[in-house]
C-alpha cells in the first residue's frame, strides 16, 4: 500500500486508507456479531504492517499540518487508529500531551480533545466499536475511548500477564465465559497497581482481552482479537525474561484446561452449578478452653471474593469499620482486608441477624454481607475437641462415636439426655455448652437421644481428604482445596458395602466399590471455585433397614497473591489502615503502617522513592525499628522518616516500604500516588523563589474551578484559572480544584525567604454567632485544610498545622465563650514553647462539683493516656456524667465525638450527618463539653490528640 | 469436572506430585515427603502449635498406610532447626507458636544453594521452570543448582532473599563450658519464676549421652542442682527450661530462649545440656567413620540433638543422610571438611569424637 500511495497528496492518501480501513472493520463487525456473545471491535485492530502503519501516521500528521481536517471529515477512520495507536504507547500518566507530541500540528482545545472522543463514537455505531465502561471511563470521559481501543496498553500488558500467571490455577475454567472471567479479573487486579484496577473496571473487556492473551490456537485467529494486534502485544511481552514466562505460565494453563475439559455444553452453565460456586464467605467459629472456661472466638473470613458479586465492597470494607455480631469490640477497616486474630465473642451471634456490618457503608454492601457472611443455623453448635489445638466448629452438626465435643446451645435447650453429656462453663452470654465423650460404641438409645437433640450421628461411613493435607479441613464434613489441585478424597466404610451412589452438586456419578475393600479413593480434577456438594450412600449395607451415607463440603477457593507479610503465618507481618494507602495518604499521615512481629526484635525499614516508570529517585532511606510496631509507634516514627525522604517526594510516583530481618521475615508495601482525575504538580522556582503549581487534568469531564485559600485568612476562598500555572503568595496556603466530582487539594509552603521579610502573623479565621450551621461550615473548612495534599517542604506541613489550630481553636471559643475562649486566645498569641498553662484550664472547665470532678479526672489521668483508645476511653471515664446529662444517647460516641471536635474537627464529616447533627445539638447546650475536650486534647501529646480518627 | 477412582498407590503419587516430589524418587512416607507435607500444611494452618501441623500430617497420610507420631514429631524439629519454620511467642502473649520462615537461601559452594522458608497457601519456594532447574531433597533440606554467575539474580528475581553463612549460622560465641552455666545461672537467679513447677520432666544428668531418648525422667529425689528439663503449657508443645532442683523439688525455673525473641527454645537447652555434661566430664560425642564410595568421604553419627545454629552448619558443610544404627541422625561430608566440623562442635558445644559407642 505504501509504495502504491508514494506520490499521492495527503488528501488521496487519507481517503485511500479510510477505504481499506472500512473495509476491514466491518468485515471484523460481521465477524464479531456472528459470536455466541457479540464482542466489541477495536480500533488497534487495523491489520496495517509496520510501513502502511507508517504512511497512515504521516498522512494523520500532515492533515493536522496542512489544516485538512475540516475537508478531511469524511475520511476519518485514519485519525481513530492514530488515536489508538497513542493510547497503545500511553504510560498511565496524561495521554493528550503524548498525542501532542505525536501529532505536532495538533492544537490542543476542548474542541479537539471533542473531536478525538467523537471519532470514536463513530467508529461505535457504524462498526461495532468498543465502549469505555467503568467508573474510571465515567470519570474520564473523553481518554477513556483512544486508552480503551488501544486493547492492552503496553504499559499495562507485563501486569496482566503476572496476574494471569499468578491466578493460573482459578481462571481456566471462565475461558468459554470471558465476562465472568472479567469480574475476577478486577477483583484480582486490587493486589497490584492502580492503574491495572482501572483498566479491568471495564470488566467484559478485561475478560475478552485475557481470553485472546491465553488461547493462541495455532493458525486460528482468536476470535476476540485480530490476529495482528495480538501478535504485537505478544511480541512485546517477550521481549522481556519475566513477562515471557508469566505470559508462557498463562498459556500453559489455558492450554491444559482446553485438553482436560470434556464438560458437555450446558452443564458449567446450568442454574444449580452456578449457584454451587458462589465462593464461600463465612466466619469459622472455635473454642478455646482457658482455665477450664471455653471462650468462642470467630475467624474474619476473606471477604474479597465479595467484589465478583459487589465490585465497589472493596472500598466500603477498606474504609469503614465493621461491627461484629456478639463482639463489643469494632474491627478496624484493614481487619476485613488483612489476617487479623480472630474476634473474642461475648455474647452469642443469632443467626438472623447479620454477622457482619460496615459502619456507615451503603446498604447494597451490608445486605450483600448480611446474605454471604453468616454463621450456621442453631439450635446446636457442635464443636470438636481436639488435644492441644482449638476446638473447631463441625458444620455438619454431626458427631461421631469415640471423639470429643463441645456443644453450645440456647439455655433452653434439653442437652442430650446421655450420661455423658456433662455442663461446661463457657464466657458467652446467650447460650450455655456441653462437654460430650462420645463413646466408641453408640446405643440405639445413645443415638435416639442425639438425634432428638438435633444432633446427627456418623459412625459408618468418613468422607475426608488423603495424601495431602487441605487447606482446611474441620474434621468432619467440611474441607477445602486451593483452585487448581486435584482434590483427592478418601471414602471409608466400617464394612465393605456392595454398591455405592456418589453424587456430586445433585448430580450422579457411576463409581465402583473396590470388592472387599473398606476404603475407596476419589480423585475430582477441575473443580470450579466455591462449594460442592459431594454426597455418598451405600444403601443399606445391613439390611436392617437403615441407610449409610455421608456428605463432605468440598469448597474450592482462588489461589491466594498476598505481598510478603500480609499473612497470618508469616513472622513478620504488616498492615496498613486504612488497607493499601496511596502515597499521599502515607505522607500526609492519614495513613498508618503497623507492624507485628517478635517482640523486641529489630528489624530494618527501607524506604525508596520511585518515578512512574519505577525508576529510583534517590537510594533507599533506611532506619531500624523494634517490634511491635503500633499505630501511635508509627505517627511518632514517621515524621522524621519524611524528613529524609522530602527531597524527592514532590516527584515521586510510588513509595516503595521494605522490612526485613534476615532469616526471620521480610514485608513489602508498595503505595502508589494514584490515577487520580485531578491532580497538582508542584516544584520550586529556584530563581524567582517561592513554588508553582500546575493542575493535571485528566477528567475532560465538565469545566473545573481552582480556588486558593491565603493562610493569613484560610477561609476566604480566591478564584484562580484552572488552566494556568498558579505562583503562591509569600506565605503559601490552599490549592482547592473541582470540576463537582473530582477534587484536588493541594497545600502550597510558603517562600521561605519571604517569610522573614513579612515577619509573624496568626491565621484569621472570624465566626458568626454560634449555630449549627456555623459549626458545619468550619468543620468544612477544616476537612479541606486537612485532606489536602501535603508538599515535600517542611514549612508547608508546619503552616498546614498553624491553619488547622487555628479553625480548632475559633470553634472551640464561638462554642464556649466567655473565660474559657479568652484563655484560647491568649493561648494563641504564645509561643508554642511556652506551653499551656494546665492548672489554669482545669480551673476554667467549670465550677459546678461534677464539672471539678470530671476536669480533675481528666488531670489525674491524662499521663496515662498513651494511645488513641485509652483517650478516648480515659476521656469517657472522667466525663461520663457530663456527657449522659447533656442528652448525648451514646455517652461512649459521644465522648469521641466531643475529642474528635476538639483535635480535629474535620473528621467530624466521616460522621452520619444526621447522627452528627444530634450531638452537635447537646454541644451547643452544654458548651462545658467542650471546654472538657480541650482540656483533655492540650494535655495530652500530640500524637494522641491529634485527631483521635 | 473429571471424577476418577483410584488405588491407594496412585493417592500417594498424586499426593507427592501435588506437593511437586518426583514420585518415582521420592516415597510420600520417606523423610522428604513427610518434610513435604509438613512444609504445606505448616503453611496453611501457621500460626499453629506443632502438634496441630503434625496432626494434620498424620490425618492425612493415615487412610494410605501406618505412620508413628515419632518420625513426624522429628521432621517438624528438623525443619525448625533449618529455618523453615521460626518458632516464636506471639505478641499478645501465651503459647510460642511456629510461624513460616521467610523465603532464603544460602550459598552452600559454588553454584549450590540451600533453599529455606515456606511460603503461604503452599506455594512453591521457587518455580522450577522459570529458573530451569529441580529442586533437590535430602531429608529436611531443599537445594538446587544453578549457574553461579546469574544465580543471584535469578533467586532474588524468584522473591528469594540472601542469607550469608554466618547469618544463618550465627553461633554464640565460643566459650568455656563452666561459663556457659555460670551466665544461665545468673539469669535463673535475676529472672526464674520462683515455687514449684507441676508436670517437669528433666534430662537424666548422669544417664549415658549417646542415648538420648533414655534420658529423659520425672525429677528424683536426688536431683539437685541447675538441670535442663521441659515443662507442660496448654495449647502448645511443653516448654524448654532450666530449672534449679533441691532434693528433687523444683525451686525456680527459667523458661528458655534465654536471650533471643527468634530462637528456638531447645537451642540454649541443648547448649546448656552439653554444658552439663562436658562439666560433669562426658561431653557429647559424635562418631566418624568412612562412608564407602565415593572414596574419601566420612559419615559423622551424632546421638543427641544439636542447636540449630550447629544443625546448619552441618547443613552447609555436609549432606544429612539414613541415620545410622543408633545414632539420633547422620551426615555425610568430606574429608576436607571434617577438621572444620570438628573444631566448630568441639568450640562451640564442647563435643568430642568417640571411637566407639
Amino acid at each position: 500500500m505504501a509504495a502504491e500511495l508514494s506520490r499521492a497528496s495527503t488528501a488521496e492518501t487519507l481517503e485511500y486508507l479510510h477505504h481499506a480501513l472500512d473495509a476491514h472493520f466491518a468485515r471484523l463487525y460481521d465477524r464479531r456479531r456472528q459470536l455466541h456473545t457479540p464482542a466489541p471491535v477495536f480500533a488497534l485492530e487495523h491489520g496495517l504492517g509496520g510501513e502502511d502503519l507508517v504512511l497512515l501516521q504521516t498522512a494523520v500528521r500532515a492533515a493536522h499540518q496542512e489544516h485538512l481536517l475540516s475537508q478531511s471529515g469524511r475520511w476519518w477512520l485514519p485519525f481513530v487508529v492514530h488515536a489508538a495507536e497513542v493510547g497503545y504507547i500511553y504510560d498511565g500518566v496524561e495521554y493528550w500531551p503524548i498525542y501532542a507530541k505525536e501529532t505536532p500540528d495538533w492544537i490542543d482545545s476542548q474542541h479537539e480533545r471533542e473531536r478525538v472522543r467523537d471519532w470514536f463514537t463513530k467508529f461505535t455505531q457504524e462498526y461495532g466499536g468498543a465502549v469505555p465502561q467503568g467508573a474510571w471511563a465515567k470519570t474520564f470521559r473523553k481518554i477513556a475511548w483512544p486508552i480503551t481501543h488501544a486493547v492492552l496498553p503496553r504499559y499495562l500488558q507485563a501486569q496482566l500477564a503476572h496476574m494471569l500467571s499468578d491466578y493460573r490455577t482459578a481462571w481456566p475454567g471462565f475461558l468459554d465465559r470471558p465476562a465472568e472471567l472479567g469480574i475476577r479479573l478486577h477483583s484480582w487486579s486490587r493486589r497490584y497497581s492502580d492503574r491495572l484496577e482501572k483498566f479491568c473496571q471495564n470488566t467484559e473487556l478485561a475478560g475478552r482481552i485475557a481470553v485472546a492473551l491465553v488461547t493462541p490456537e495455532d493458525g486460528e485467529t482468536s476470535p476476540y482479537i485480530e490476529m495482528t494486534a495480538l501478535a504485537r502485544i505478544v511480541e512485546s511481552l517477550n521481549g522481556e525474561r519475566q513477562s515471557r514466562r508469566w505470559l508462557r505460565d498463562a498459556r500453559h494453563s489455558a492450554s491444559t484446561e482446553r485438553t482436560h475439559n470434556f464438560r458437555p455444553e450446558g452443564v458449567a452453565g446450568s442454574k444449580r452449578a452456578q449457584e454451587k460456586r458462589l465462593p464461600p464467605t463465612d466466619p469459622k467459629l472455635h473454642l478455646l478452653r482457658e482455665r477450664g472456661v471455653w471462650k468462642a472466638y470467630a475467624a474474619l473470613p476473606d471477604l474479597l471474593p465479595l467484589q465478583h458479586a459487589l465490585p465497589s465492597i472493596y472500598d466500603e470494607l477498606r474504609e469503614h469499620r465493621a461491627i461484629v455480631s456478639g463482639s463489643p469490640q469494632t474491627v478496624p477497616g484493614w481487619g476485613l482486608l488483612y489476617a487479623t486474630r480472630p474476634v473474642e465473642l461475648a455474647t452469642w451471634p443469632s443467626p438472623a441477624d447479620p454477622f457482619l456490618q460496615l459502619q456507615r457503608a451503603s446498604q447494597e454492601a451490608n445486605l450483600l454481607l448480611a446474605e454471604q457472611c453468616r454463621i450456621t443455623s442453631g439450635p446446636w453448635w457442635v464443636f470438636r475437641c481436639t488435644l492441644g489445638a482449638p476446638a473447631t466448629e463441625v458444620k455438619g452438626k454431626a458427631v461421631r462415636p469415640g471423639s470429643s465435643y463441645c456443644i453450645v446451645g440456647a439455655p433452653e435447650l434439653v442437652p442430650p439426655g446421655v450420661a455423658w453429656c456433662q455442663p461446661a462453663e463457657i464466657a458467652v452470654e446467650g447460650v450455655r455448652a456441653y462437654d460430650l465423650q462420645v463413646p466408641t460404641f453408640l446405643s440405639d438409645s445413645d443415638v435416639r437421644a442425639l438425634v432428638s437433640s438435633g444432633l446427627s450421628v456418623i459412625s459408618d461411613v468418613s468422607i475426608r481428604p488423603v495424601g495431602v493435607v487441605a487447606s482446611s479441613w474441620d474434621g468432619e464434613g467440611s474441607a477445602e482445596w486451593l483452585a487448581g489441585e486435584p482434590t483427592l478424597i478418601a471414602v471409608h466404610a466400617q464394612r465393605a458395602p456392595r454398591k455405592v451412589r456418589l453424587t456430586i452438586n445433585s448430580e450422579p456419578y457411576q463409581v465402583e466399590w473396590p470388592a472387599g475393600e473398606t476404603d475407596l479413593f476419589l480423585c475430582l480434577d477441575g473443580l470450579d471455585v466455591g462449594v460442592h456438594e459431594i454426597a455418598v450412600s451405600l444403601g443399606d449395607p445391613d439390611g436392617d433397614g437403615r441407610k449409610t451415607g455421608g456428605t463432605l463440603l468440598a469448597i474450592i477457593r482462588d489461589p491466594q497473591v498476598q505481598s510478603e507479610g500480609a499473612a497470618a503465618g508469616e513472622a513478620i507481618r504488616l498492615r496498613t489502615a486504612p488497607a493499601q494507602p496511596s502515597l499521599p495518604e502515607l505522607w500526609d499521615g492519614h495513613a498508618v503502617v503497623e507492624l507485628d512481629g517478635p517482640r523486641g526484635a529489630t528489624v530494618d525499614l527501607a524506604v525508596t522513592l520511585c518515578d512512574g516508570d519505577g525508576v529510583e529517585l534517590d537510594s533507599p532511606h533506611r532506619r531500624s525499628l523494634v517490634l511491635p510496631v503500633n499505630s501511635d509507634n508509627w505517627r511518632r516514627f514517621f515524621p522524621k522518616l519524611r524528613e529524609g525522604l522530602a527531597k524527592h517526594y514532590d516527584e515521586a510516583d510510588v513509595a516503595r516500604l521494605e522490612i526485613s530481618r534476615a532469616g526471620v521475615g521480610f514485608a513489602t508495601l508498595t503505595c502508589e500516588r494514584g490515577f487520580q482525575g485531578l491532580r497538582w504538580v508542584l516544584s520550586a522556582r529556584h530563581r524567582e523563589g517561592g513554588y508553582a503549581a500546575r493542575l493535571i487534568d485528566r477528567t475532560d469531564g465538565d469545566p473545573v474551578t481552582v480556588d486558593f485559600c491565603a493562610v493569613e485568612h484560610p477561609l476566604v476562598a480566591h478564584s484562580c484559572a484552572a488552566d494556568q500555572v498558579f505562583v503562591n503568595s509569600s506565605r503559601g496556603g490552599l490549592l482547592w480544584a473541582s470540576n463537582g466530582e473530582e477534587v484536588a487539594g493541594q497545600i502550597v509552603p510558603p517562600d521561605p525567604n519571604q517569610l522573614r521579610r513579612l515577619g509573624p502573623f496568626k491565621p484569621s479565621v472570624p465566626t458568626a454567632q454560634k449555630s449549627l450551621l456555623e459549626i458545619d461550615r468550619l468543620i468544612f473548612h477544616h476537612r479541606r485544610w486537612r485532606d489536602a495534599q501535603l508538599p515535600a517542604h517542611p514549612f508547608g506541613m508546619r503552616e498546614r498545622k498553624r491553619v488547622l489550630d487555628a479553625i480548632t481553636r475559633a470553634l472551640a471559643m464561638m462554642l464556649t465563650a466567655g473565660r474559657w475562649a479568652r484563655f484560647e486566645e491568649r493561648m494563641a498569641s504564645l509561643d508554642p514553647e511556652d506551653g499551656v498553662d494546665l492548672d489554669m484550664a482545669q480551673a476554667l472547665v467549670g465550677e459546678s462539683q461534677s464539672q471539678r470532678d470530671a476536669a480533675e479526672s481528666i488531670a489525674k489521668n491524662q499521663w496515662r493516656w498513651d494511645s488513641t483508645e485509652s483517650f478516648i476511653e480515659g476521656f469517657h471515664e472522667a466525663t461520663r456524667h457530663l456527657i449522659s446529662s447533656s442528652g448525648m444517647p451514646d455517652t461512649m460516641r459521644g465522648a469521641r465525638l466531643l475529642l474528635q471536635l476538639a483535635s480535629s474537627p474535620g473528621e467530624l464529616l466521616d460522621w452520619d450527618e444526621e447522627e452528627r447533627t444530634q450531638y452537635q445539638r447537646c454541644i451547643l447546650d452544654n458548651p462545658v463539653l467542650v471546654r472538657a475536650a480541650r482540656y483533655a486534647v492540650l494535655g495530652s501529646i500530640e500524637e494522641v490528640a491529634g485527631g483521635v480518627g | 469436572m473429571n471424577l476418577q477412582r483410584i488405588e491407594r498407590d496412585e493417592v500417594a503419587a498424586r499426593a507427592a506430585s501435588i506437593l511437586r516430589l518426583d514420585d518415582t524418587v521420592i516415597d510420600l512416607f520417606s523423610v522428604e515427603g513427610i518434610c513435604a507435607s509438613l512444609r504445606r500444611a505448616a503453611s496453611f494452618l501457621c500460626p499453629a502449635s506443632p502438634r496441630q501441623i503434625v496432626d494434620a500430617v498424620l490425618d492425612a497420610l493415615a487412610p494410605l498406610g501406618e505412620l508413628e507420631r515419632e518420625p513426624v514429631s522429628a521432621a517438624l524439629d528438623s525443619l525448625v532447626g533449618a529455618g523453615d519454620l521460626l518458632e516464636l511467642r506471639p505478641n499478645e502473649g501465651g503459647t510460642r507458636l511456629l510461624y513460616l520462615g521467610p523465603p532464603s537461601y544460602v550459598e552452600k559452594g559454588a553454584g549450590s544453594f540451600l533453599l529455606l522458608g515456606i511460603r503461604p497457601h503452599a506455594a512453591p519456594i521457587l518455580d522450577e521452570k522459570a529458573v530451569d532447574a529441580a529442586v533437590s531433597y535430602e531429608a529436611h533440606t531443599r537445594s538446587v543448582e544453578l549457574n553461579p554467575e546469574t544465580a543471584a539474580d535469578v533467586l532474588t528475581s524468584e522473591g528469594l532473599h540472601r542469607l550469608t553463612r554466618e547469618q544463618w549460622t550465627k553461633a554464640p560465641r565460643a566459650t568455656t563450658a563452666t561459663k556457659a552455666i555460670e551466665e544461665a545461672r545468673g539469669q535463673l537467679a535475676t529472672n526464674g519464676i520462683p515455687g514449684p513447677v507441676t508436670g517437669l520432666r528433666i534430662i537424666d544428668p548422669a544417664a549415658p549421652v549417646h542415648y538420648f531418648k533414655g534420658r529423659w525422667r520425672e525429677p528424683l529425689a536426688s536431683d539437685h542442682g541447675i538441670l535442663v528439663g521441659r515443662r507442660p503449657q496448654r495449647y502448645g508443645a511443653p516448654l524448654w527450661c532450666l530449672a534449679e532442683l533441691k532434693d528433687g523439688v523444683p525451686q525456680a525455673v527459667l523458661d528458655l530462649p534465654l536471650d533471643s525473641s527468634v530462637a528456638p527454645g531447645w537451642d540454649d537447652a541443648r547448649r546448656l545440656q552439653a554444658a552439663l555434661d562436658a562439666q560433669r566430664g562426658f561431653p557429647q560425642v559424635f562418631r566418624v567413620r568412612p562412608a564407602g564410595q565415593p572414596a574419601g568421604d566420612f559419615i559423622l553419627d551424632f546421638f543427641a540433638p544439636l542447636p540449630s545454629w550447629a544443625e546448619r552448619y552441618l547443613d552447609l558443610t555436609g549432606l544429612p543422610v539414613s541415620r545410622s544404627p543408633r545414632a539420633l541422625f547422620s551426615y555425610r561430608v568430606r574429608d576436607d571438611a571434617r577438621g572444620d566440623i570438628t573444631r566448630f562442635l568441639f568450640n562451640s558445644l564442647w563435643m568430642q569424637v568417640a571411637e566407639k559407642v
